[in-house]
């Protein structure tokens, strides 16, 4: 069974994303959902995941220093969400990072996670 | 059109002050012409008794009544002649005033002349000797003569009548014998004198017209120049209040783009989220319980949307035409609940303690509040702790409101430029550098004051205007 870890501060947003992620991928996944960035930084450091989903714009722990700590620890399996890409996507992060834009649509992002978790 | 305007109301100011001034001289020309006349009357009047003292009436009567020269008649004729002559040169030792002196009687068809004083001479050039023998008519005799014979009483002209003779001013005294009147002294006096003073008086009229005048056209000038100037200040002023209000729309039309990647995101999030519930609910149909929990997940995003938009709206909208009541916590409270997707990241403290309601652009106070707001977080940007205390307060009729951050003091120097406008430290793009200008302008516009001081170690934007402000502000 594939891990993913999912930050959304949105708490709505995460609880519908996560029961997406457990409901309709192909192949069966755990899915741990926070809504806390900083608690998921923690979590990160003591835990292996398969996938890592995060919001950008988040308190204190943005989605930028969580995938900037990814990226520094060998966790390539990535996918940023947010509503406008954000600058640093189009230069360091380009091709290493997949972004799905807000609002989040259901198809596409089944599509990009069923393809990243192959 | 106005400058139209002006030059009527100026020309009309002058037309209407002439025709005062005019009106004036010739009501006071015509007093001092009257006094003048009367005066000369009044001379004749007390002269001509004098000298009608020295008439015997009751040869006078005799004298006129006879038909044939008689040498009673002759003799009466001498007397009469002699004792007018003395009295015509006794009346004339001071002023050489009296022109002719004489006596005219009404008989049948006009007057005929009764005893003359005139020297022998020909003034008329119909070359006979002037002075008038008996029973000589007098064709073009004054009105007033006539007046004193039928009425008995003392007659003088009032303006100078021209007969064969001349032009004089006269006297007429009736001579009254048992009762009745038998004959009438005239007594002529030249005009000299009298037309000399008239047109002295005359003179000085012209004299005030054209110096009133001329002092009224420097008035009419100057009101020209001042209704102008005023003109052209009210312009000045008005164009001022335009830019001004342009300049406060074009700000929150900026902070509202700012503040675009944050409404986005709050709209994204809830679209998301109604989106998968909504395909997701296909697969629960089977499962009351969840169906059940998406349709309030989707209820509640929509609510969260519908919430946004609204704020946004409110904040938006120009219906700043008008003052508007309300009170300062209420205006504090929709600008957090528009700005909070800003702010959600940040710990607000509110200490809200106005609820009096008062006057006031409610969207200019609150894009000053939003600037002070968007300020401090973007202050505090990169912070671990953000923290914004709002705190508000009604002191003596003051309302003060303070917008406190947990970000770092703001320096002299730096202060001074963010609060002359066009200046920002923030990166391009993210602010116009005019916020500060544009807020202090419209609390001036409040009638307050915006300032900032360090309070409690933390940067303090604040402002205070009064709960009752001037009416004469209201212009938008």
């Amino acid at each position: 069974m594939k891990k993913i870890l999912l930050i959304d501060d949105d708490a709505p947003l995460l609880e519908i994303l996560a029961e997406t992620l457990q409901d309709s991928l192909d192949c069966p996944v755990e899915v741990t959902a926070l809504e806390c960035s900083k608690t998921a930084l923690e979590r990160l450091k003591s835990h292996q995941y398969d996938l890592v989903i995060t919001d950008y714009r988040m308190p204190n722990v943005s989605g930028k220093d969580i995938v900037d700590y990814c990226l520094a620890n060998q966790i390539n399996n990535v996918v940023l969400i947010s509503g406008e890409c954000p600058e640093f996507m189009q230069t360091d992060y380009q091709g290493k990072i997949k972004f799905i834009p807000k609002p989040v649509h259901f198809i596409e992002f089944v599509k990009i996670i069923n393809n990243k978790l192959k | 059109m106005n400058k139209y305007k002006n030059i009527l109301i100026v020309f009309s100011f002058f037309i209407f002050g002439t025709a005062l001034i005019t009106s004036h001289a010739l009501i006071s020309y015509n007093e001092s012409k009257e006094i003048l006349q009367t005066n000369i009357a009044r001379e004749l009047v007390n002269k001509g008794n004098l000298v009608s003292l020295a008439i015997d009436a009751d040869k006078m009567e005799k004298l006129i009544n006879e038909d044939n020269v008689t040498e009673e008649t002759s003799k009466f004729y001498q007397e009469i002649h002699s004792s007018l002559h003395r009295a015509h040169l006794k009346a004339n030792e001071l002023q050489k005033m009296f022109r002719y002196v004489y006596t005219t009687h009404y008989k049948n068809d006009g007057f005929y002349f009764g005893v003359d004083t005139a020297p022998k001479e020909d003034t008329d050039k119909d070359g006979k000797i002037d002075h008038s023998f008996l029973n000589d008519k007098y064709d073009e005799y004054p009105e007033e003569m006539k007046v004193a014979f039928d009425s008995g009483k003392i007659q003088s002209t009032k303006e100078p009548y021209t007969d064969q003779w001349g032009t004089f001013m006269a006297v007429f005294i009736p001579i009254i014998n048992k009762g009745k009147v038998v004959s009438v002294l005239g007594i002529d006096v030249t005009v000299h004198q009298y037309l000399f003073d008239l047109k002295k008086l005359r003179n000085r009229v012209y004299i005030y017209v054209f110096f009133s005048v001329v002092i009224l056209l420097l008035f009419s000038i100057i009101l020209y120049v001042f209704l102008n100037t005023n003109q052209k200040l009210k312009k000045q002023l008005l164009a001022q209040k335009e830019t001004e209000l342009q300049l406060i729309q074009q700000e929150k039309l900026a902070e509202i783009g700012l503040l675009s990647s944050s409404i986005t995101h709050e709209i994204n999030n809830p679209l998301s989220v109604i989106q998968l519930h909504l395909i997701s609910m296909r697969k629960k149909i089977n499962d009351p319980v969840k169906l059940e929990n998406s349709i309030v997940r989707i209820e509640e995003a929509y609510q969260k949307i519908q919430n946004t938009l609204t704020s946004m709206k409110n904040f938006v909208r120009k219906d700043d035409s008008n003052k508007v009541e309300t009170s300062m916590d209420k205006i504090i409270l929709d600008t957090l609940n528009f700005l909070n997707p800003k702010i959600k990241h940040c710990e607000v403290i509110k200490e809200l303690n106005s609820p009096s309601t008062f006057k006031c652009f409610e969207t200019q106070i609150s894009q000053v509040l939003l600037n002070f707001i968007t300020n401090a977080t973007d202050a505090m940007e990169n912070d671990f702790i953000k923290k914004i205390i709002i705190q508000s307060q009604e002191n003596n009729g003051t309302l003060i409101v303070k917008v406190k951050n947990s970000g770092p003091p703001i320096p002299d120097e730096l202060l001074k430029k963010i609060q002359l406008g066009f200046f920002s430290t923030k990166e391009k793009g993210k602010g116009s550098g005019m916020g500060l200008m544009i807020s202090r302008k419209i609390i001036e516009n409040h009638g307050g004051v915006l300032k900032y001081k360090e309070e409690d170690n933390m940067p303090c934007f604040y402002f205070e205007i009064p709960l009752e402000q001037e009416t004469t502000k209201e212009v938008a």
